[in-house]
């Protein structure tokens, strides 16, 4: 049967939107896989045909809690594949900030991807989101890693936190943020220490809570290039994949590295800046929440569309609530994890 | 008549930061932090009081003029021609010249907007070589 297209234009976003969802209901009852996931405390349930990129989400999205609530539903389609609609962006440009905008006191978010036609459109009011590709496997490439990302900070959003784009280590869930621009040394730096016998709930995107100061893991993926391997000989490793992704690293779980199971949660005590410092012992030295806060706030308001003034608020929060070192790497991992488990005891 | 001002719209956000203050333009992805005189002058400014109210001295209005002129040059501020003649601010002297640094290198990462920008090979949210 052929499926409608739907036109979905700025100019009518929000019936548009409204439209694509009435559209859509009748999705969730004939979709043929249903996963439950539990992130931050709260149930998401995603429906899909796709059982191939349910099975990678199912690896990626740290959760291994029973459902708890309804909590939020969201179905990945194929356009014009089982009542799945076809959604057409009606005009010459999609401009991500002013789509932002209009939808911002509104109760929808959404995310396209031009070049793959890429859908995602949540409903905050229902906590109901739509992923609408044009194949099976039609998603960006970096979806994968992080996948589902962009709904879990809509609906977290309403519970007083936001996905903060940093890692952590942490010992007996006392923890620290680790946020720094790619080549930082921040995911080298997670890995090192999970390797020495510190915990993580993430090296890329957590969810914390700024007034708390809880955070809590979203994913398992880790990320990293064949030189940061063989520094921490890891390479071969069963848990490697035997291609690189698009980023020309490896990308691998947590779970596949066969150490003890990581923390459920962590209580945040400083926010660190890793830097390859070059230098024979790591050191750590005290700086300003805004000289950290424009290390942390950047690329995540940057990766998340839909909520970028609330992530740029969280970035903030978080920044004056914590105490900021940046922290200089040296060149033994072993050393850097030892000095940063001491500074955690210590902290 | 002294100028009033108001914050360019709802893509211009700021954090405080102690004394400091950091100005996120969402628009255009520009960063700005100002030091503790420039955020001094924000808030004065954005609360809607003059360079001229805000002066203690007339080189203290100039500053803040002169500041206010760069501050709408950046697309941060503009002039607000609702605001009425309120309750006098209170008079700040300047111990430092008012300082706005620029981060532009952050708004390659944040705008890549209209989305066409986005380097296809690479993904969401590197730029297209041509533009990096």
């Amino acid at each position: 049967m052929t499926q409608p297209q739907l036109k979905v234009s700025p100019e009518t976003l929000i019936a548009d939107i409204a439209a694509v969802f009435e559209q859509c209901e009748t999705v969730f009852e004939t979709a043929n896989h249903t996963r439950h996931y539990t992130v931050a405390d709260r149930t998401f349930t995603a429906m899909s045909d796709i059982a191939p990129y349910l099975n990678a989400v199912d690896v990626a999205v740290a959760s291994d809690e029973p459902p708890t609530g309804t909590g939020a539903r969201i179905f990945i389609g194929v356009a014009g594949q089982n009542g799945c609609p076809a959604l057409h962006w009606d005009a010459p440009y999609f401009e991500e900030r002013r789509i932002e905008a209009l939808l911002k006191p509104t109760r929808y978010r959404m995310h396209y991807f031009h070049p793959l036609n890429y859908w995602q459109i949540f409903d905050r009011q229902t906590s109901t989101g739509l992923q609408i590709m044009t194949g099976p496997d039609q998603h960006p490439a970096w979806d994968l890693g992080s996948p589902l990302r962009n709904f879990f900070q809509w609906e977290l959003a309403s519970y007083g936190g936001a996905l903060i784009h940093a890692g952590t280590l942490s010992v007996a869930k006392k923890g620290v943020l680790l946020a720094g621009a790619g080549g930082s040394g921040k995911s080298g730096t997670v890995l090192s220490g999970m390797l020495s016998g510190l915990q993580t709930i993430g090296d890329d995107y957590v969810y914390v809570m700024p007034k708390s100061l809880q955070a809590y893991p979203l994913f398992n993926t880790l990320k990293q290039d064949s030189a940061g391997l063989k520094r921490l000989g890891l390479l071969g490793h069963k848990a490697l994949p035997t291609r690189t992704n698009w980023q020309n690293k490896y990308q691998f779980y947590i779970n596949d590295l066969g150490l003890t199971p990581q923390p459920k949660s962590i209580s945040l005590h400083a926010l660190l800046l890793p830097t390859i410092a070059q230098s024979s012992k790591t050191t750590t030295v005290e700086i300003s929440a805004k000289q950290a806060f424009l290390a942390l706030a950047p690329s995540g308001v940057s990766q998340i569309p839909g909520d970028r003034a609330q992530l740029y608020a969280a970035a903030a929060e978080v920044s004056r609530n914590l105490p900021c070192f940046q922290l200089n790497l040296g060149t033994d991992p072993r050393e850097v994890s030892n000095a940063i488990r001491q500074f955690i005891e210590e902290i | 008549m002294s100028k009033r001002y108001k914050t360019a719209g709802p893509d211009i956000v700021h954090e405080k930061f102690g004394d400091d203050l950091v100005v996120l333009n969402l628009a255009s992805g520009q960063y700005f932090g100002l030091n503790t005189t420039g955020a001094t002058l924000w808030e004065a400014l954005i609360a809607g009081h003059s360079a001229a109210q805000i002066g203690a001295d007339a080189d203290t209005s100039t500053t803040a003029q002169a500041f206010a002129d760069h501050l709408q040059n950046l697309n941060l501020i503009e002039i607000d021609e609702s605001v009425a003649d309120g309750a006098a601010y209170t008079q700040i002297s300047l111990n430092e010249v008012p300082v706005i640094e620029v981060y532009d290198d952050l708004a390659d990462l944040i705008v890549a907007d209209p989305i066409h920008d986005v380097d296809a090979e690479a993904g969401w949210p590197k730029a297209p070589a041509e533009q990096s």
